[in-house]
């Protein structure tokens, strides 16, 4: 078979590829999601979506959420793996929990949960109903006053990998399997000045 | 250190299994080996590319088979790869004895091995036509194949048409990716696969394969995974033509009180000889969870594609060099991005190289 023959051939499969990849845009991108029907009040922190599932005491602006509450993140994350990037501060006795790859109830998921006391800095991991493991060595050298940004990935596979200030300090397994799209955040005490979700730093 | 000393383990054990294969080759005993060497590297053209911006030895796999007697034959391979730190992490890719010869119109095998569905999941990874999985193929199963520990029997039916069912049964402690040593599942992960075959026009034939996975999760997460394969080729002697490689699957995941996950995805892939030991291909992935919702309960349509244009320069089937183009649209809700980046591959097979089935 030539060369000419067979590059004849080849424009028509590309007439053929071009008709499927507008075919599943069309399928993909043609409609719009209905309107949000929300139940409670949405706030933006940094220009990110949120609404508030327990109000309690906090205190909200713009730049910063702070006092005792629970909020959500409106949009699902787009993947089962993903990297949460946090800065907060905790006042003595405050913790903070992030509840990653859960459902609209934060009822499930990976909880990565930060509390102070005095200096130190306690680290608990909870992954499903039953696993919960207390990681606070790996966030010895990390100053409960004075909290660096905080990146955490949390694949859906049973996989956590931390970073303090961009340096990586470690990662664990759990064998909890983790499906949900949805994260918020537990304040109490604490004060949290961005919050951002984006693709994991880390795919294995 | 326990990585390390397992990295010197596995070099070892495969330099010893080269040595003493060579001259079981041609002993009569039919002992085969082969080494796989996998070199990838990806290159981010934009900040939302997703690339990993390095070169990896994606693999360095040894594998060994063999008819153990005039009953049953024997497979082992052991790989070695990167995980994201900077020594190879080396696993146990597959491991089983079996048999066609046992049982009338059967196969089967029992150990480790990547289980017996759909087209991807069924070859190693440096025999795909292209460098990376599609993303439905990476999130229903992995990043190269689904393996496990259990028992595969496929039967041939007596009928003048090629139609065999395949089922098997896994331990399930452990599905996909895994860091753990996983839990008890509550419904071992089973699987089904039917597949026939008929020939096209043109001297050309098709494999088709209709899949069904299930799984219960110790956590309580049914995980449902139905599917179609198609490969069709048209081929001159030893040189393939035209492959035309289709993998569409669907899944339900429904976690112990959460709200069920479904998702779609499938790839397209035809390839094309061009002559000069050139191929030239074009891949097609589209994936979306059909059911997303934000916070608030509304609905969020989420799509992923990926347009894969692949050349690759394969001399013979012991080596191939392949670039690709990745160009990914991402929409979620009313955001878009749109990622760009491009990979390198080297492939070399050293040794003896299994048949695969079709």
């Amino acid at each position: 078979m030539s060369f000419q023959a067979n590059l004849f051939r080849l424009r028509g499969m590309g007439s053929g590829l071009l008709l499927v990849a507008g075919l599943l845009l069309m399928a993909g991108c043609g409609g719009s999601p209905k309107s949000s029907q929300n139940p409670i009040d949405v706030y933006r922190l940094n220009g990110i979506e949120y609404g508030v599932l327990d109000k309690g005491s906090l205190d909200f602006s713009d730049t910063r959420i702070s006092g005792k509450g629970t909020l959500i993140f409106k949009d699902p994350a787009k993947s089962d793996d993903n990297n949460y990037a946090l800065t907060f501060s905790l006042e003595e006795g405050g913790s903070l929990t992030l509840v990653a790859n859960s459902d609209a109830k934060l009822a499930e998921g990976v909880r990565y949960t930060f509390s102070r006391t005095g200096s130190r800095l306690k680290v608990v991991l909870s992954a499903g109903a039953s696993e919960t493991y207390d990681v606070s060595e790996t966030f010895a050298a990390v100053p409960a006053s004075s909290l660096p940004l905080m990146e955490i990935d949390v694949h859906g596979h049973g996989h956590s990998i931390v970073w303090a200030a961009g340096n990586k300090l470690d990662e664990f397994a759990f064998t909890t399997r983790v499906t949900g799209r949805l994260w918020g955040l537990r304040l109490d005490k604490a004060t949290v000045t961005q919050a951002k979700i984006g693709k994991a730093k880390e795919e294995h | 250190m326990e990585n390390t000393r397992s990295l010197y383990f596995f070099l070892f054990i495969a330099l010893a299994l080269a040595y003493v294969s060579a001259p079981a080759a041609s002993d009569g005993s039919g002992l085969k080996t082969s080494v796989g060497l996998d070199v990838v590297g990806q290159a981010g053209l934009n900040s939302t590319s997703g690339a990993s911006d390095r070169l990896d030895v994606r693999e360095f796999e040894v594998m060994l088979y063999a008819p153990a007697d005039h009953l049953f034959d024997g497979m082992g391979s052991i790989a070695a790869h990167y995980e994201g730190t900077g020594i190879p992490q080396v696993e146990l890719h597959e491991a089983y004895l079996g048999s066609s010869k046992l049982i009338p119109r059967s196969r089967f095998r029992a150990g480790q091995y990547f289980l017996g569905i759909g087209r991807l999941n069924q070859v190693h990874r440096h025999d795909w036509p292209f460098i990376s999985a599609p993303k439905v193929h990476k999130e229903f199963f992995d990043a190269e194949a689904l393996l496990d520990t259990g028992i595969e029997y496929s039967y041939l039916l007596p009928i003048p048409h090629f139609l065999e069912v395949t089922a098997g049964v896994t331990n399930g402690f452990v599905y996909g990716h895994d860091h753990s040593a996983g839990s008890r599942p509550l419904v071992p992960t089973n699987y089904l696969r039917t597949v026939t075959y008929f020939s096209l026009p043109w001297d050309g034939g098709t494999q088709i394969g209709l899949n069904y996975l299930g799984r219960r999760g110790g956590e309580g997460t049914q995980r449902t995974i139905l599917g179609v394969d198609l490969t069709a080729k048209w081929k001159e002697g030893a040189l393939l033509n035209f492959l035309l490689q289709s993998e569409i699957w669907y899944r339900v995941l429904t976690p112990k009180g959460g709200t069920t996950q479904k998702a779609f995805g499938l790839y397209l892939y035809p390839q094309y000889y061009l002559g000069e030991n050139l191929f030239l291909g074009l891949r097609v992935d589209y994936y979306s969870v059909l059911n997303l919702t934000d916070a608030f309960g509304s609905p969020v349509k989420s799509v992923e594609l990926n347009f894969v244009p692949t050349v690759t320069y394969r001399p013979s089937e012991f080596s191939s060099i392949r670039l690709a183009y990745n160009l990914k649209p991402e929409f979620q809700g009313g955001a878009s991005t749109t990622g760009h980046h491009l990979e390198l591959q080297g492939v070399i097979v050293l040794g003896a190289h299994p048949a695969h089935d079709f």
